[in-house]
């Protein structure tokens, strides 16, 4: 009681010129970054776009063994096709087809329509912390893969561990392998002991990233068939 | 202690005086102490312990380490140039929204460019470049030094904060990566080298920073008297 008698009460407007001035300038800082924002987005957008499609387009052609990974992905330099070149590739030999959940592409040897040489999977999940994703490719009846990549730094697994299933070592040992009756992967398989056709295998410390790899080859796999059976008939 | 050690450093009269060449001239200024005060005696990751979070997560590789911290030095530099540019314009009662916008902004445009232009830098470092926006140092050096300096001195200031930060990200990247990966800027120094897995994991960067924060108390003047940070 006695705090309110000291002061007298003030008769102040509620929206004073001072007031008014923290409303706008906040406002218009908030308003021209966001226009700026928006501006920078819409100029960058295609080139950021451009960038994933060309590395996506890259990758497939080294899954189907046309091109070395090196070739395509140097470290450093330029690849030996550029993105214009790859495009017309695409163009004259490759059918992307959009499933239900997933895309994949036709791959022909001479011209669109003609002999089918390949299809090309690209599988995609949640690994141990970041993105697992890879590039396959399958003889035209499915039963055995061709060739695979990985797209190094689109991988967002644990760097020494996860991340190695962007080593060469690791996707090249998907060529020529069996996906019947269905993939597996081997752990501590000694390098001189067999393994079977229809196995990959496995990253040390890594068993996350290895049964997430499996369990998106497999499922992906199965939905394929399934489209190409239905195809056939 | 940051305020302390700016009162300590004396105005300098003579540092326009033409006689004197540049070389003398340049360590006397207030911009150049400035510039050194951030790099080495306010140094963000080892002296105010400041920023931990890409300290941790974006250091495993030297490249990262020094790709990061430049990201935070232009993200730095123009939030505080911005800031202080606007100095007189923002009001006092939202200038902590206002700084947040900005530097969100230049954050963002850091952000947009790296994955344009460099998509390979911009997927190693994931999440840690949006995460700058969050960075204390940013906002602590727009609301301590850039909200009541001229932008040219803002400038420095928030050039030695971010020197500071590359140099000790990158130092961390390069122990970090020799010993997880036997390799330096992702060039293979060690053949045959077993790695330490420690080294990549976040664990490896907190031992490091532990480590560093002790030899550089122990080697700075301040570090002896438990001054510092």
């Amino acid at each position: 009681m006695t705090e309110q008698a000291k002061t007298p009460p003030k008769k102040k407007k509620l929206m004073g010129a001072h007031e008014w001035r923290m409303i706008i300038v906040l406002t218009v800082i908030a308003a021209v970054a966001g226009g700026l924002l928006a501006a920078v987005n819409e100029v960058t957008k295609a080139t950021i776009e451009a960038n994933a499609k060309a590395r996506l387009r890259s990758s497939i052609l080294v899954a189907v063994g046309l091109y070395k990974a090196e070739e395509l992905f140097p470290a450093e330099g330029l690849p030996k096709l550029s993105a214009a070149q790859v495009d017309q590739y695409f163009k004259e030999h490759i059918e992307e087809v959009k499933a239900d959940s997933f895309t994949y592409w036709k791959i022909y040897k001479d011209k669109v329509g003609g002999e089918l040489m390949a299809y090309v999977i690209r599988i995609a999940g949640s690994g141990f912390q970041g993105l697992v994703a890879m590039q396959v490719a399958l003889k035209p009846d499915l039963s055995e893969i061709i060739g695979a990549h990985v797209v190094p730094f689109e991988i967002g697994e644990t760097p020494g561990l996860g991340f190695r299933m962007t080593e060469e070592q690791f996707w090249s040992q998907f060529a020529g392998m069996k996906t019947g009756p269905r993939i597996e992967f081997i752990k501590f398989r000694d390098p001189d002991s067999p393994k079977a056709p229809n196995q990959f295998d496995a990253i040390t410390g890594a068993t996350y990233t290895s049964t997430t790899v499996r369990d998106l080859l497999n499922k992906t796999i199965a939905s394929l068939r399934k489209i190409v059976q239905k195809e056939q008939k | 202690m940051t305020e302390v050690k700016t009162a300590a450093i004396p105005t300098v009269q003579h540092a326009s005086a033409p006689a004197i060449p540049l070389t003398q001239r340049l360590p006397q200024t207030k911009g150049w102490k400035e510039l050194v005060r951030d790099i080495w005696d306010d140094n963000p990751t080892f002296r105010m312990i400041l920023a931990m979070c890409p300290t941790m997560g974006a250091t495993n590789m030297a490249i990262n380490g020094m790709a990061q911290g430049l990201a935070t030095l232009i993200a730095t530099v123009a939030s505080s140039v911005t800031v202080a540019a606007l100095r007189n314009i923002i009001p006092s009662e939202v200038r902590l929204p206002s700084y947040m916008i900005i530097i969100a902004f230049w954050v963002t445009i850091v952000d947009i460019f790296l994955r344009a232009y460099l998509p390979p830098l911009s997927a190693a470092l994931g999440p840690y470049v949006p995460l700058i926006i969050t960075n204390c140092f940013v906002l602590g050096r727009a609301e301590a030094f850039a909200s009541q300096n001229s932008p040219g001195l803002s400038a420095l200031d928030a050039l030695g904060v971010g020197l500071g930060f590359t140099m000790s990200l990158t130092l961390l990247g390069i122990v970090r990566e020799l010993l997880g990966f036997g390799s330096l800027f992702g060039i293979q120094i060690f053949s045959g080298w077993t790695p330490w897995v420690v080294m990549i994991i976040p664990a490896g960067a907190f031992l490091l920073v532990g480590l560093y924060v002790g030899i550089v108390k122990h080697f700075s003047p301040g570090g002896q008297i438990g001054g510092g940070a």
